[in-house]
């Protein structure tokens, strides 16, 4: 109980900082920016749109990148050795602060994700579909040219309708994206730990940067390489629609598993580094 | 006759520890027993490792040899930090946009359930407002200070670590932080202080210690 505690007060604190609000504020004008088009679309078909449109979004190299630059943005405060910290550890001792720190990690995420998905949802307002069913509008605008006539800034991928209902597909992205933006986050606080907080930046950044590579590789050599960068698994909308003949995504039970698997493994190693690390505090208080 | 014993008892023991970083060895051979019900000054200039050691004792820093005992479990084996102590080390960090009163019931609430009222009375008692809403950010020195002590003391823990806890509070903050912890002695708690201040180790130690280049000799008498 007081671990769960201390994990909700932990989580409020990162939630509630400049860094989460500037990264909010970011989502939510691009979000507006890219819905624009779509309401365009909307308003001249006079047809409204499935609230479902968050995967799509996530599907869009710029949108991912600007998503996993802002994760790593209100990340770089790792290792959470400010010095507001060291009154927190004398009442919690190593392994309650760091459990802390990962539960605070793991609930930042979600808040980050949820918000996000939010903001597409909002910046579409008032003219949502709010039922399971994909809509009119999407499938015209997967299937024609509509997305080239109002210079849509995300891809309605058609397959996925077949395989998923927009519940079932927001769902599993919120899912994914919320265990990437863990993962990345408790990467960085182990890379910090283990090293230093400038190879945890850099290295997350490059994670977040192979996401580069990958979309621009042959399809054969994706398909291979996306077993191995899970940053590319938010473009989970994709996953129904084959590239040159490829099927390049993992299935979603591969991407689950590596997921929780790697961040409960970080968060064992980091809780057995902490044991034994020294507490040095950083003056840059939050 | 078990009142005696544990009178007796060494609430801190601080065995033979030594300390290096890279090439400075900024502990040697420190040894410092402490009992229950007194007040223990460590005074020294800066920089002679008296932070070290009290971090060293808080269990922030593991020792490169010796070993430190807090109420007869070794730090960094049977204990990982201690717990049950009241501490000032270096400069008070605080959530800087938060008020005096919304720091204390974080930290309060890590382990205990929120009290507004008792909250209200520990920052009455080392002189803060504790209706005032102004960001700790903003605070003076004093204030910082004054808040470090209340949350120190806050949790009515058995051991005091006190470094410096007397920077920047005024003549009438000195005054009643020392009474303060005259109080504290006479109800049996531990108390280590660092101070540059003579009059503050004069009036409230029972003994007095100077680190010098990392090492700790008793010191006999007042200081002038």
């Amino acid at each position: 109980m007081k671990q769960l505690r201390y994990i909700w007060k932990t989580s409020i604190l990162k939630i509630r900082n400049i860094k989460v609000t500037t990264f909010a504020l970011v989502i939510l004008v691009t979000c507006w920016s890219y819905n624009r088009p779509v309401k365009l679309f909307v308003k001249s078909v006079n047809y409204p749109v499935s609230w479902c449109v968050f995967p799509y979004f996530m599907s869009v190299f710029p949108f991912l990148i600007l998503f996993l630059f802002g994760i790593v943005y209100i990340n770089s405060d790792v290792p959470f050795m400010q010095h507001a910290n060291l009154y927190q550890v004398l009442r919690t001792g190593r392994r309650r602060w760091a459990l802390g720190q990962v539960g605070g990690i793991f609930l930042r995420s979600c808040v980050v994700v949820l918000f996000t998905a939010l903001c597409t949802i909002v910046t579409l307002l008032p003219n949502i579909e709010l039922t399971n069913e994909w809509g009119k509008l999407l499938r015209t605008a997967a299937v024609t040219d509509a997305m080239v006539v109002y210079d849509f800034k995300y891809v309605i991928y058609y397959e996925i309708f077949n395989t998923y209902t927009p519940l079932q597909l927001m769902g599993i992205t919120l899912l994914i994206c919320i265990l990437i933006s863990t993962f990345m986050g408790i990467f960085m606080f182990l890379i910090c730990l283990y090293f230093n907080k400038v190879i945890a930046v850099a290295g997350t950044l490059a994670m977040a940067i192979l996401l580069f590579f990958v979309v621009n590789i042959h399809p054969r050599l994706k398909q291979k390489l996306a077993y191995f960068v899970p940053t590319i698994w938010a473009e989970v909308a994709r996953i129904a629609s084959p590239e040159y003949g490829f099927y390049w995504l993992p299935s979603i039970s591969y991407m689950l598993l590596f997921l929780t698997v790697a961040i409960g493994l970080m968060s064992v190693l980091i809780i057995h580094k902490v044991k034994y690390i020294e507490f040095n505090w950083d003056k840059d208080d939050v | 006759m078990d009142i005696i014993k544990k009178d007796n008892e060494n609430v801190i023991e601080v065995n033979h520890i030594y300390k290096t970083f890279k090439d400075n060895e900024v502990l040697k051979d420190v040894t410092l027993h402490c009992k229950a019900g007194k007040i223990y000054g460590i005074i020294g200039h800066n920089g002679s490792g008296k932070t070290v050691l009290f971090k060293c004792i808080c269990g922030f820093f593991d020792c490169d040899k010796g070993n430190i005992k807090v109420n007869g479990k070794i730090m960094g084996k049977e204990i990982d930090m201690l717990t049950d102590a009241g501490v000032i080390i270096e400069d008070p960090g605080f959530l800087r946009n938060w008020s005096a009163y919304h720091n204390l019931e974080f930290l309060y609430t890590i382990s205990n359930k929120g009290n507004k009222k008792y909250l209200y009375s520990i920052l009455e008692s080392v002189g803060l407002q504790p209706e005032l809403k102004r960001p700790v950010g903003k605070y003076s020195l004093g204030m910082k200070q004054r808040l470090a002590i209340a949350q120190a003391i806050m949790e009515n823990p058995n051991i005091l670590i006190l470094d410096e806890p007397m920077n920047g509070l005024d003549k009438r903050g000195v005054k009643e932080m020392r009474e303060l912890f005259l109080n504290m002695k006479a109800e049996g708690k531990t108390i280590l202080l660092a101070s540059h201040n003579r009059e503050d180790i004069n009036m409230l130690c029972d003994e007095v210690y100077e680190m010098e280049d990392g090492l700790l000799v008793k010191v006999s008498g007042t200081f002038l």
